[in-house]
C-alpha cells in the first residue's frame, strides 16, 4: 500500500513538473495556472467577502454604529428608485446580452441617455429642486413627512439614482467593449474597478459624512457615498471564471474541485483573524478604525494579490465570435420565460418569501446583543456554524439520489420553519438566562446550517434543471430575461417588506441599535419577525407540491436539446456553415 | 432493480429512448410537460402586449402609491384610551420642529403665505475673520469658537430660508394624559419639550434616542411630574426620570461657552493644534466643571431606565439616598469619569455650584441595592467602581465595556472593588450573567472582582 502510494505520489509530482509550464494532451490548463487559480480565487474571493462589511442597510457596523439612519429611510429609497431601475434593467439586459458590442449608431444613443441622466442626477444634487416649488404646496410637506427625509433629501436621492444609473451604463458599455476582448467576459470588471474601488473604500471610513447632524442631509449624502461605492464592482469573478478555464469537462470539474474549493480556505483564515483583529479595537465593532484600517488593508491585500496572480487565467470556453451572438426578440424573450411554469414556481416561493424581508439578522442579534462577542470568540462561533454544512456536503450526492427535488425542497421549507420556532421558543422561555437561550439558539443554529447544504445543493441544480426546460421550450435558456419575474415581485415585495420594518418601529428599533440591550425590546424585535418568518416558511411548501419536472422529465428534454444540436449541426454541415461554439453532448 | 435502487426516488428509471424526427425538433412535447414555443408568433401577440404593460404599470403604481402611502408619517399620532383622554404614541418630526408641547391632541397645519423668518444668529461679539492659532487665552479660544459658531449659524439661517410656513394647533377637548414608550424615538431635531398639566403618564422611554432634546420643561400644575432645569423628575424627586442626551448645549448657552470642548487639544482645520496642552488643561477643566457636572438632588431613590443614557457628563454626584439604579441609567456616556456620592440632605441647586462644597466619598453609595442590566455599560473613562456592601443584585453585563486594553494594560475600569468578601457576596447578591466585564476579548480575560476590598479616598 504504501509503495503504491509513494509510486503515486511519485508520478504525482513527475506529472507535476512535466506539465507545470504546458498542459498535457487532451487538456489546457498548466499546472503554474493551478497555482495562479488557488491564490488568485482565495484573494478575489476573501476581497469580495471582505467587502461585505461595507452595504447601504441598517445592518452594516458603519450604519449601525456612525451613520445611525432611521431604520424606513432604506425603504423609502428603493421605492423613490424603483421605477428609474426598470427602465434601467431594461436597457441593461439589452446591452449585457450583447455583451457591450452595439450597432454604432445605438451606442451613440444609449451614450446620450446616459450622460444626459448623469447630468440631470448631478443637476438634482448640486441645486436644491425642492426650491422650485412652494414649501407649503402638499407635494414638498409630504415629502419632508417621510421618515427620516425631507423635501431637499428626496431630490437628492432621486438625483443620486439618475447619476448612479448614468455612470454605471455608460461604464458598462464603455469598459466592456474594450476589456472584454483582452480579459474575457468575467475577469474584464477587475481592471476597470479596482482602482476606484480601492479609493472608494478608503473613503468610505474616513469621509466623516456621519458626522453631520441633519439627519435628512446624512441620509442623502450617504446614499450617494454608498452609490459611488457601488458603481465600481469587486466581484467574486475569478471563480466564476473558472467555469470556463476549459472545454475539456473533467478538467473543468478537477480545477473546480481542487484549486477553487481549497482556495478558499484564505477566507476561513480571515474569518478568524478580522474579528481578531476588530477585537483589539477599544470600541469593538463599533469602531471607526474597522473602517479606515482594518477592512481597507484586508481589501487592498487581496485586491493586490488578486490582480497579480489573475493576469495569467484564461478563459477557454469554445463560444462563437462575441460580436456574432444571437440575439432574441424581446416580446418572445418576455413571453418565453413567462410560459416556465417552474419559475412561476420559484417567483412564488420567493414571493412569500419576502414576508421575511426587513428582519434584522437573527445572528447579528444573537452575537453582538445576546453573547456580547467580539474578537476570537465571535470567530470561532461563526466558523463552528458554518463547519455544521460540511459533513451534510459530503452526502449530498446520495440524498439527491434517494430523494425527489420536490421532498428535499418541501422538507428544507419544513426544517426553516420548525427551526425558526424553536428559536422563537428559546427565546421566549429562556430569554432571560443569556448563557442557556443563547446556547439553545446556537444548536438550533447549528442543526439548520446542517439541513441547508443538501436544499442549497437541490436548489441550484433546479435552477439548471429550469434553464434546460427553458431552452427546450423556447429554444434559448433566456436567463437574463427571467429577470422579468422581479418585475411582477417587486411591487409587491417592497409593499410587503414594510411590514416587519413598520412592527419594529413600534417596538422602539429605530436608527439606534442600541435599543436591543433592553432586554424586552430585545424580545419583542426578534420574536415577532421571526414568527412572522415561520408562518412563510410554512406557506412556502405549498408552491412546491406543484413541482414535477422529475428525473425522468429532465432526462427527456435533455434528449430533445441534444436532437436539435444534432440535427443543427447536421444541417449546418450540410450548408458548410462555420461550427464554432456549437455542442452536441 | 435493486430494492436499494428502488429507494432512489430520484434516480432515472424510464430510460425510453426518444426517436424525435427531424422536422419535429422544434415542436416535438415531452409527456408531462408544456409544447415548445419556438419561432412561431403568439396568438393575440398585440393583446398581450398591452395586458403585460399594464399589468406592470398598476402593479408597480399600485405598489408605490400603498407603500408611500404607509410610509409617510403624520407628524403627531395618538390613541383614544378607555377614559376618553388621550396617550400620544409617535412623533414624526418633519424635519424644522424644534419644539414640543405635550398637553392636548394636536396636529399640524400649513397656513397658507411665507414662514415668518426665524433669527437662529445669537453670535454678538464673533470676529469678522477667522482668528489664527496658537493661542494662549480663553478669551482668544472663544472668538475662535464664536467665529465658527456664527458661520454655522448663517448655514442654519440660509437653510431655514425654505421652511413651510407651519403652526401647531391644539384640540383643547381631548386632553393627552400619557406618552407612550418610544413617542419620541430617533429625533435629531427636538430641543425642548414641555409637558402640560394633563400628562400623569410618561414611559421611561417616551423620549428615546433625542440626540438635540436639551430640556423637559414640566407645568407646575401637573401632578406627577416636575423638571429641576430641564431635567425630568417625578413630582416627589424620588425618581430621575430623563437628563436629556443634549442638554450640556443649554448649559454651554447657559454658561456662554460657544462650541463644545473636548478633553484633547482643539486644532484648526489643517489639524495644527491651537494651543499648549499647558494652556488648555485649565480652560478645559473649567469648561467640564460648569458644563459637564450634575449633582443628583437629595431626595433621589431612583435613577431611571435609560434615564442618563448618552448625556455629556463628566463627573456625577449621587445622593445617599440612592438605592436604585434600573437598567442602562448611566449607559453610554463617553466621558463620564467620576461619580460621586454626597450625605448633604441639601443642595441648592443641580448645577456645579451645588457641588461645591459637598461631604462627598467616591463611588456608589452605601445604600445602594440594587444595579439594572447594564447599568454601567460602555463608559470607558470611568476608571474607578465601588459596591457597596448593601447591593443585592447587578444585573447582567452592568458593567460591559467600561475597560479595554490598551499597551497591554487594562485601561478603563481596572477591578470592580466590592465591599462584601467573596462569600457573603455569593450568598447576598444575585447577579447577572457576564456582569465582570472583559477587557481583552480574544483571550476572555476579565478585569479583577477585589472581594472585601475599602473604598478609596481621594
Amino acid at each position: 500500500m504504501a509503495k503504491v502510494n509513494k509510486e503515486s505520489l511519485s508520478k504525482f509530482f513527475t506529472n507535476v513538473k512535466t506539465h507545470w509550464k504546458t498542459p498535457a494532451e487532451g487538456n489546457y490548463v498548466p499546472f503554474k495556472e493551478y497555482k495562479d487559480i488557488f491564490i488568485a480565487v482565495g484573494s478575489n474571493y476573501t476581497a469580495s467577502k471582505v467587502l461585505e462589511y461595507i452595504y447601504f442597510a441598517t445592518g452594516c457596523f458603519l450604519i449601525m454604529h456612525h451613520y445611525k439612519l432611521p431604520y424606513l429611510t432604506f425603504s423609502i429609497i428603493s421605492i423613490i428608485n424603483m421605477p428609474l431601475g426598470y427602465v434601467t434593467a431594461l436597457i441593461w439586459w439589452f446591452v449585457c446580452d450583447n455583451l457591450g458590442f452595439l450597432p454604432g449608431k445605438t451606442e451613440k444613443k444609449l451614450y446620450t441617455v446616459y450622460v444626459s441622466m448623469i447630468a440631470f442626477g448631478l443637476a438634482l444634487i448640486l441645486f436644491d429642486a425642492s426650491t422650485l416649488f412652494d414649501p407649503n404646496s402638499k407635494f414638498i410637506i409630504y415629502l419632508n413627512s417621510l421618515e427620516g427625509m425631507s423635501a431637499t433629501a428626496c431630490f437628492k436621492v432621486f438625483g443620486t439614482h439618475f447619476l448612479y444609473s448614468g455612470w454605471v451604463g455608460a461604464r458598462n458599455i464603455f469598459w466592456r467593449k474594450k476589456l472584454i476582448p483582452k480579459f474575457g467576459r468575467y475577469k474584464y470588471s477587475l481592471y476597470s474597478d479596482v482602482i476606484p474601488k480601492c479609493i472608494v473604500v478608503i473613503l468610505i471610513g474616513w469621509l466623516p459624512i456621519y458626522e453631520i447632524t441633519d439627519v435628512s442631509t446624512r441620509v442623502w449624502a450617504a446614499n450617494l457615498l454608498f452609490a459611488v461605492y457601488g458603481v465600481f464592482g469587486f466581484g467574486n469573478v475569478i471563480e466564476t471564471t473558472t467555469q470556463s478555464i476549459s472545454p475539456n469537462v473533467s478538467e473543468r470539474i478537477l480545477v473546480r474541485t481542487y484549486p477553487v474549493k481549497l482556495s478558499h480556505f484564505l477566507h476561513t483564515i480571515m474569518t478568524i483573524i478580522l474579528p481578531a483583529v476588530v477585537g483589539t479595537l477599544k470600541n469593538g465593532w463599533a469602531d471607526i478604525n474597522l473602517f479606515r484600517w482594518v477592512i481597507p488593508v484586508a481589501f487592498i491585500s487581496c485586491a493586490v494579490l488578486t490582480m497579480i496572480f489573475s493576469s495569467r487565467i484564461k478563459e477557454r470556453i469554445p463560444q462563437p465570435p462575441l460580436e456574432k451572438k444571437v440575439n432574441i426578440k424581446f416580446w418572445d424573450g418576455m413571453f418565453g420565460v413567462l410560459h416556465n411554469k417552474y419559475r412561476w414556481i420559484n417567483t412564488m416561493v420567493g414571493l412569500i418569501d419576502s414576508l421575511g424581508n426587513g428582519m434584522l439578522a437573527f445572528t447579528s442579534i444573537l452575537y453582538l446583543y445576546t453573547f456580547r462577542l467580539a474578537g476570537l470568540p465571535y470567530s470561532i462561533l461563526t466558523l463552528l456554524i458554518s463547519f455544521a454544512g460540511t459533513p451534510p456536503d459530503l452526502l449530498t450526492p446520495y440524498f439527491l439520489k434517494r430523494f425527489s427535488y420536490k421532498q428535499i425542497m418541501i422538507f428544507y421549507q419544513l426544517t426553516r420553519g420548525i427551526g425558526n420556532g424553536a428559536l422563537v421558543l428559546a427565546i421566549w422561555f429562556c430569554g432571560e438566562n443569556l448563557v442557556l437561550c443563547g446556547t439553545l439558539c446556537v444548536i438550533v443554529m447549528f442543526l439548520m446550517e446542517m439541513t441547508k447544504t443538501v436544499p442549497t445543493s437541490a436548489g441550484h441544480d433546479m435552477n439548471v434543471r429550469i434553464n434546460d426546460y427553458q431552452m427546450y421550450l423556447s429554444g434559448e435558456r433566456l436567463e437574463s430575461f427571467s429577470g422579468i419575474f422581479g418585475w411582477f415581485t417587486g411591487p409587491i415585495t417592497s409593499f410587503v417588506g414594510l411590514i416587519i420594518p413598520l412592527l419594529l418601529l413600534s417596538y422602539g428599533f429605530n436608527s439606534n441599535w442600541d435599543i436591543l440591550f433592553l432586554d424586552e425590546a430585545r424580545l419583542k424585535i426578534v420574536v415577532v419577525p421571526l414568527i412572522i418568518d415561520v408562518v412563510g416558511f410554512f406557506l412556502m411548501t405549498i408552491p412546491y407540491i406543484f413541482w414535477d419536472y422529475d428525473t425522468n422529465k429532465h432526462n427527456k428534454v435533455m434528449q430533445v436539446l441534444k436532437r436539435r444540436a444534432e440535427v443543427a449541426e447536421k444541417q449546418a454541415l450540410e450548408k458548410g456553415e462555420d461550427l464554432s461554439g456549437g455542442y452536441t453532448g | 432493480m435493486s430494492k436499494k435502487e428502488k429507494k432512489m426516488n430520484n434516480m432515472l428509471t424510464d430510460t425510453t429512448k426518444l426517436d424525435i424526427p427531424e422536422e419535429e425538433i422544434y415542436t416535438y412535447q415531452v409527456e408531462g410537460l408544456a409544447a415548445p414555443h419556438i419561432n412561431k408568433p403568439y396568438k393575440n401577440y398585440n393583446l398581450k402586449k398591452a395586458i403585460f404593460i399594464l399589468v406592470i404599470l398598476v402593479s408597480v403604481g399600485l405598489s408605490m402609491y400603498f407603500s408611500l402611502y404607509i410610509l409617510r408619517s403624520d407628524a403627531f399620532t395618538f390613541k383614544e384610551l378607555a377614559d376618553g383622554n388621550y396617550q400620544f404614541t409617535k412623533f414624526s418630526n418633519p424635519g424644522y420642529i424644534d419644539e414640543l408641547t405635550i398637553d392636548y391632541v394636536m396636529d399640524i397645519t400649513y397656513p397658507e403665505g411665507k414662514a415668518e423668518e426665524k433669527n437662529y444668529i445669537t453670535v454678538t461679539d464673533a470676529p469678522d475673520t477667522l482668528p489664527k492659532g496658537p493661542f494662549t487665552t480663553e478669551e482668544e479660544l472663544m472668538a475662535y469658537h464664536k467665529y465658527l459658531l456664527l458661520q454655522e449659524q448663517k448655514a442654519q439661517q440660509e437653510a431655514a430660508k425654505n421652511r413651510p410656513n407651519f403652526e401647531i394647533v391644539y384640540d383643547e377637548e381631548k386632553p393627552v394624559t400619557s406618552i407612550k414608550e418610544f413617542a419620541i424615538n430617533g429625533d435629531g431635531y427636538i430641543k425642548t419639550i414641555y409637558i402640560g398639566k394633563n400628562v400623569t403618564e410618561i414611559d421611561g422611554k417616551a423620549f428615546y434616542s433625542c440626540w438635540a432634546l436639551q430640556k423637559i420643561i414640566v407645568d407646575e400644575e401637573n401632578p406627577n411630574y416636575c423638571d429641576i432645569d430641564g431635567v425630568l423628575y417625578s413630582k416627589d424627586k424620588k425618581t430621575v426620570i430623563c437628563y436629556p442626551c443634549d442638554r450640556d448645549q443649554y448649559l454651554r448657552e447657559k454658561y456662554s461657552y460657544p462650541k463644545e470642548m473636548w478633553k484633547w487639544i482643539p486644532e484648526d482645520s489643517n489639524r495644527n493644534p491651537l494651543m499648549t496642552e499647558e494652556d488648555y488643561r485649565p480652560i478645559f477643566e473649567k469648561y467640564s466643571e460648569k458644563v459637564m457636572t450634575y449633582v443628583i438632588p437629595p431626595t433621589v431613590e431612583t435613577v431611571g431606565e435609560l434615564c442618563f443614557n448618552y448625556s455629556n457628563l463628566a463627573t456625577v454626584y449621587l445622593p445617599a439616598s440612592l438605592t436604585r439604579i434600573e437598567n442602562l441609567g448611566f449607559f453610554e456616556m463617553p466621558n463620564a469619569k467620576d461619580f460621586y456620592t454626597y450625605t448633604n440632605k441639601t443642595v441648592i441647586d443641580t448645577s456645579f455650584e451645588a457641588a461645591k462644597g459637598l461631604d462627598t466619598y467616591i463611588s456608589l453609595p452605601e445604600g445602594l441595592t440594587y444595579i439594572g442590566t447594564d447599568a454601567f455599560s460602555y463608559n470607558k473613562e470611568m476608571d474607578y467602581i465601588y459596591i457597596p456592601s448593601s447591593v443585592e443584585y447587578i444585573g447582567h453585563h452592568a458593567f460591559w465595556e467600561s475597560c479595554y486594553e490598551s499597551d497591554g494594560n487594562i485601561a478603563g475600569l481596572k477591578a470592580l472593588n466590592i465591599g462584601l468578601g467573596e462569600e457573603e457576596f455569593k450568598a447576598q447578591v444575585e447577579t447577572g450573567d457576564q456582569w465582570t466585564p472583559i477587557y481583552n476579548h480574544n483571550l476572555l480575560k476579565k478585569i479583577p472582582v477585589n472581594y472585601g476590598a475599602q473604598r478609596i479616598t481621594e
